[in-house]
């Protein structure tokens, strides 16, 4: 047979194939995600304390449970069953529970604040958030978008002012005393005409302005002699300590909407005792959530200690124990 | 004289009104914080323990591709290696929490790659430093080299979840429309990648012009619309074999805007006929067809909630484009756009707490979010151009299109973050548009 010949019989062959079964893909499926097996890995090792001698690694997988746990030879692993044709359908189980191990020093709780000390400490009353009533035109909020659009939005977003000290007089009105229920008074009775009016007293009022400021509820909440109270600055100093480290980013909006308060019990150095940090309350949706704020709340007040919080010393007795209200609702308008 | 007694008087009544309060009001003391801040979270990764030079080698690329998760979320800020005081030699060793504290790392990450043959093995942990305290078990995943980014995806997912508490979303894939050529002659081809742009594959080869992909909930199959035909018309493309099939095909009939229902066995989508368009739910499995708006005007953009019990959709019943929410089976909507402007391409969020949409109003184009009831209302970008949002499946961040002005502008993908922080695109290395977010992967 010739050579032309057989290669003609090839070529046609070839053509004849590709008549049959087409050309080539242009494109090849995607390759399939792959297996990637997951196991759990055994306990962490305890801290290590630097004024300590370091305490060697533990015993290899000492807890019974990571019989269970130990992750399995890869080798001796079969892969998932593959079932054709999807290839995410060859990915491996689902990876196994992960239970989060509970921490040592919370989140515990403890029963809610009692109404006296509310009284004494109005800040922690934050008004509840009031519940988003579906709108027919909600205000929008804009980020990126428009920015005199944010800047209004910021403007009527912004903190609520303070309310003004006292004034002399102003204090009068505040601290006078309910208008008794009003007496119905006999018809045959004629009122005396009212008095006139007096020029303000400037002792008067310094004595409703002493009398007001001593009724104010931002009293000091001990049994501690009046001298040895924190004073509203040595407050504000410790306010002022914690708030750079609680650091919003990491939160999930769900937890960025959670007030959680935390207490401890304070060492003497002026920094939280070991262990002592607890979840006292908090008004999230369940249990995880609040723990999310709660770890937040616990590392800035950890964080933030250095050498200890700028607490005065003689006044130990005053802030033995705290309780601080992380309270997110400032920051989410931001 | 009667006066400084009168006064003296009283200073005596507050002092005995403090006294009485005083006495009254024992208890810790109570403070407020208001005021935080507002930044990335520092976080150590500490390079992975490995055995041999090779293992380093894949080591360090998966601690990149960590980093660049992490990081790429705007939550968090890895510290440098450089920085660090007693980098983790043992993965078994106690940690050091004080080395930690002492750059401020509040997250530490140890781990340790093992390579046998052509498996590796990664151990991880997560620390709070400054509560000294392990966050989670130690997790170990393992694969083939090949997975070497997977794998990183999921460890950075795992730390991404113990942090913040939202659900992960790193190892997921994003199917979209890569466009190629010039603006007049554009090629537009179906592709999928990782979600951050890496691992690009085409799906069809660009002779037809090909849009609006949506990925099914086990990322198994594709929903697209193709002009094959001349005409609309919806597909439905195997990711196992690349073979697409038409569906709800209907002489003299246009469909478009599919989408699947969260169980995957029906799809809603658009049929226009006659000059009017109307919703419609097609039985993936029996292949019944059901009608759900009979509206003159044009319905389009069905997407259900994830409970599959709603619908919200795009109609311009009211005279302009609005969104609207209905029964799953169809019934009376509810307008729940009411602001100005045009709102389209509106979806349900995996949690189903919020709804994505597109904006045009004033000439721009914006990618916002309500509530399901129109409350709420945020828009999260601005720009000449911006639209298609498609969820992260953890309801956090969104995806969308975004094409700037000019005869040689191309699409870019971006992500942005729903309180409309972290404005960054995705690293498509081609021009891409209409992306669809699958599920994390199991």
């Amino acid at each position: 047979m010739p050579w032309f010949l057989a290669a003609s019989i090839a070529l046609h062959a070839g053509l004849l194939l590709v008549g049959i079964l087409g050309l080539p893909r242009f494109s090849a499926p995607p390759e399939p995600p792959e297996v990637v097996e997951v196991t759990l890995v055994s306990p962490a090792a305890p801290v290590i304390e630097l004024s300590r001698p370091v305490p060697p690694p533990p015993p290899a997988r000492p807890d019974p449970q990571d019989a269970v746990l130990a992750a399995p030879d890869v080798g001796e692993t079969p892969d998932a069953p593959v079932t054709p044709p999807p290839p995410v359908e060859r990915v491996s189980p689902q990876p196994a529970p992960e239970p989060l191990s509970p921490l040592p020093d919370g989140p515990t709780l403890v029963p809610p604040v009692t109404e006296d000390v509310a009284v004494a400490e109005p800040e922690v009353q934050q008004p509840e958030p009031e519940p988003q009533a579906p709108s027919a035109a909600s205000p929008e909020t804009v980020t990126e978008a428009v920015e005199t659009e944010e800047q209004q939005s910021l403007a009527v977003l912004r903190s609520p002012i303070p309310a003004r000290r006292p004034q002399r007089g102003e204090v009068v009105e505040t601290v006078e005393p309910e208008p008794e229920p009003a007496v119905a008074t006999p018809a045959d009775e004629v009122p005396e005409p009212d008095p006139a009016p007096t020029p303000p007293d400037p002792i008067a009022d310094a004595i409703a302005a002493a009398l007001a400021a001593a009724s104010q509820s931002d009293a000091p909440q001990s049994t501690a002699p009046l001298g040895s109270q924190l004073t509203i600055g040595e407050r504000d100093a410790l306010r002022l300590a914690v708030s750079p480290c609680w650091n919003f980013a990491a939160l999930s909006t769900e937890a960025a909407r959670v007030t959680v308060v935390v207490g401890m019990d304070m060492g003497l150095d002026g920094r939280p005792v070991a262990g002592s940090l607890r979840m006292v309350s908090h008004n999230g949706p369940n249990a995880d959530v609040a723990a999310q704020s709660y770890e937040v709340a616990r590392r800035a007040i950890l964080r933030c200690q250095g050498t200890g919080y700028p607490l005065p010393a003689d006044k130990y007795d005053q802030w033995k124990e705290i309780e601080m209200t992380f309270n997110p609702e400032r920051m989410r308008l931001r | 004289m009667t006066r400084l007694f009168a006064l003296l008087a009283a200073m005596g009544a507050a002092w005995a009104v403090t006294t009485s309060l005083v006495h009254a009001q024992s208890g810790p003391l109570r403070i407020e914080i208001t005021d935080g801040v507002v930044e990335p979270l520092p976080v150590a990764i500490s390079p992975f323990v490995t055995g041999s030079l090779q293992e380093q080698a894949l080591a360090t690329s998966l601690v990149e591709v960590i980093k660049a998760d992490l990081e790429g979320t705007g939550l968090f800020r890895s510290i440098s290696p450089d920085a660090f005081v007693s980098p983790v030699t043992n993965f078994d060793s106690p940690v050091a929490y004080a080395d930690w504290k002492v750059i401020n790392a509040q997250a530490l990450v140890t781990g340790e790659l093992t390579q046998s043959g052509n498996r590796i093995t990664v151990k991880f942990r997560l620390f709070d430093v400054f509560s000294e305290v392990p966050l989670g078990d130690g997790l170990s995943f393992s694969g083939t080299q090949a997975d070497l980014r997977r794998v990183a995806h999921k460890v950075a997912d795992a730390v991404y979840n113990r942090i913040t508490g939202e659900a992960p979303y790193f190892d997921s894939r994003v199917v979209f429309v890569a466009e190629t050529g010039p603006k007049n002659a554009r090629q537009k081809r179906l592709a999928i990648m990782d979600y951050d742009g890496a691992n690009v594959q085409n799906l069809t080869d660009g002779r037809d012009l090909v849009l609006a992909p949506r990925i099914s909930r086990d990322a198994g199959r594709v929903l697209f619309t193709s002009y094959a035909s001349g005409f609309p018309q919806i597909y439905e493309m195997s990711l196992g074999t690349l073979r697409a099939r038409p569906l709800a095909e209907q002489p003299g009939t246009m469909t478009f805007s599919p989408r699947y229902s969260p169980d995957g066995r029906s799809i809603l989508f658009s049929l226009s006929q006659r000059g009017n368009t109307d919703l419609y739910r097609l039985d993936l499995g029996s292949g019944t067809r059901t009608r759900l708006t009979t509206n003159a005007s044009i319905e389009t953009a069905p997407s259900f909630s994830p409970d599959g019990r709603q619908i919200v959709f795009e109609s311009d019943r009211s005279g302009k484009p609005q969104l609207y929410v209905m029964p799953g089976n169809g019934g009376t909507p509810q307008r729940i756009s009411r602001g100005p402007g045009r709102y389209g391409t509106p979806v349900w969020s995996p949690t189903g707490t919020h709804i994505a949409f597109t904006k045009q109003n004033q000439g721009r184009f914006h990618i916002g979010v309500m509530r399901p009831d129109g409350s709420e209302e945020r828009l999260l970008t601005a720009s000449f151009l911006d639209e298609a949002p498609t969820w992260a499946p953890n309801g956090r961040v969104l995806m969308f299109t975004r094409e700037a002005p000019g005869a040689n502008s191309a699409p870019q993908l971006f992500t942005v973050d729903i309180t409309g922080r972290n404005l960054r695109p995705v690293s498509t290395q081609v021009a891409g548009s209409d992306a669809a977010w699958s599920p994390v992967l199991n």
